[in-house]
């Protein structure tokens, strides 16, 4: 099937939407933004949404025992759709910013009282090696009926082991090892 | 001529890793490096053929890695700025096709991969899928909205940028996304109608996966 955004340019090469997304991949590897920008980006977000009675949860960038030494930057991720904004049929694009020294990544979102496993992707599965010093995870997630309109907080969880869901949990329960971020489907 | 000649403010914050510049720079190119990836090339010289990549994703995984090599920071700082960055980048382009092809093909001799590059014309197989899933597109567009055909030009045809589109249109860049989105679910939909969507489109992963 055609990429949609080829189909509408009339060519099929690459179309604009394409290159910015590979631009914005590019540049979180190479370029990532200094994390004082992002910081004031995020305090800003959290501002307007305070202001709009909302709350938002802020990254948190733990360290522990079971987040792996030896990166020089925390753990992080950003998620993008993909074509945005995110709606069903979107594809849900995880960007490891930085590893944290981290060799596992695990994800799932929690919207309301659901929770939606994305890594480990199945009950017996595991969470799934990083790239080699982070960049795209070689799995996007395509966005289905179960992502009904509304708020998700992606939950991610870096180790050193690869975790089963339980473990997963259990970390996040303990607010450990874990960087949140926010996905609103509208 | 590459990008950066008689323009020394821009090579500089080009080996600075300024965000602005690097994606001066791969506008510049990318067309041409997507060319590469996208049809492969051939070594006259051995007359081996390397074939581009199969399907769009591939094609879009392969640029970005292009760019990755080449705009890190050992191979910015190393850059001149004088030899041509155009032939730089099509080299890293030629050499991971390379690496792909031998990954099951060990016989293309390691000598051939600084040959000659002659990219391929375009392949014109599937040109009846394209050219039905086209057919159903422009009957879609042409029912839109004018200011929804508007914007299909401006973001599509032409090539802006969301904030170039917004200013053009009058509107926010907001809702020059909220248009563009609506107007890629529309395209799903008439290419469902048509029998055209579900056909190649690989199941969602969440379907697999089940949640919990």
């Amino acid at each position: 099937m055609t990429e949609r955004s080829r189909l509408l340019a009339g060519r099929r090469g690459l179309s604009r939407p394409e290159k910015e997304m590979i631009l914005g991949r590019v540049l979180a590897r190479v370029a990532p933004r200094s994390r004082w920008r992002s910081r004031i980006a995020i305090g800003a977000l959290a501002l307007s949404a305070a202001a709009a009675g909302a709350a938002i949860l802020l990254p948190v960038t733990p360290r522990d025992e079971l987040t792996a030494r030896g990166g020089d930057l925390p753990p992080g991720f950003e998620v993008t759709c993909v074509p945005e904004p995110c709606a069903v049929g979107s594809k849900l694009v995880f960007d490891i910013t930085s590893t944290g020294g981290a060799a596992y990544f695990a994800a799932f979102a929690s919207g309301g009282d659901r929770v939606i496993w994305y890594f480990p992707n199945s009950p017996e599965g595991r969470s799934r090696p990083v790239p080699e010093g982070g960049g795209i995870m070689n799995t996007g997630i395509t966005l289905g009926s179960e992502h009904a309109p509304g708020t998700y907080m992606i939950k991610g969880v870096f180790s050193s082991a690869a975790l089963d869901r339980a473990s997963v949990r259990a970390l996040v329960d303990q607010g450990r090892a874990t960087v949140t971020r926010q996905v609103i489907i509208p | 001529m590459t990008v950066f000649a008689d323009n020394r403010p821009l090579l500089d914050a080009f080996r600075r890793g300024d965000r602005a510049a690097l994606a001066t720079v791969y506008y510049h190119y990318v067309d041409d490096i997507a060319a590469v990836v996208r049809h492969g090339f051939s070594i006259p010289t051995s007359g081996i053929r390397v074939r581009g990549a199969a399907d769009e994703q591939t094609e879009r995984d392969l640029v970005q890695e292009v760019f990755v090599r080449a705009f890190g920071v050992r191979a910015r700082d190393s850059y001149d700025g004088v030899r041509p960055y155009g032939a730089y980048l099509r080299r890293i382009a030629k050499n991971l096709l390379i690496d792909r092809a031998r990954a099951v093909d060990h016989t293309i001799p390691l000598d051939d991969a600084d040959g000659e590059l002659v990219i391929e014309p375009e392949a014109i197989e599937n040109d009846a899928e394209w050219n039905e899933q086209r057919r159903v597109t422009t009957a879609y567009i042409a029912a839109l909205a004018p200011e929804l055909q508007k914007l299909v030009r401006l973001r599509f045809e032409e090539e802006m940028s969301q904030d170039q589109t917004a200013e053009a249109l009058g509107v926010s860049r907001r809702r020059v996304r909220t248009l563009e989105a609506r107007i890629q679910r529309g395209l799903r939909k008439a290419l469902r109608r048509a029998g055209l969507w579900q056909k190649d489109r690989p199941q969602p992963a969440l379907l697999r996966m089940g949640s919990q």
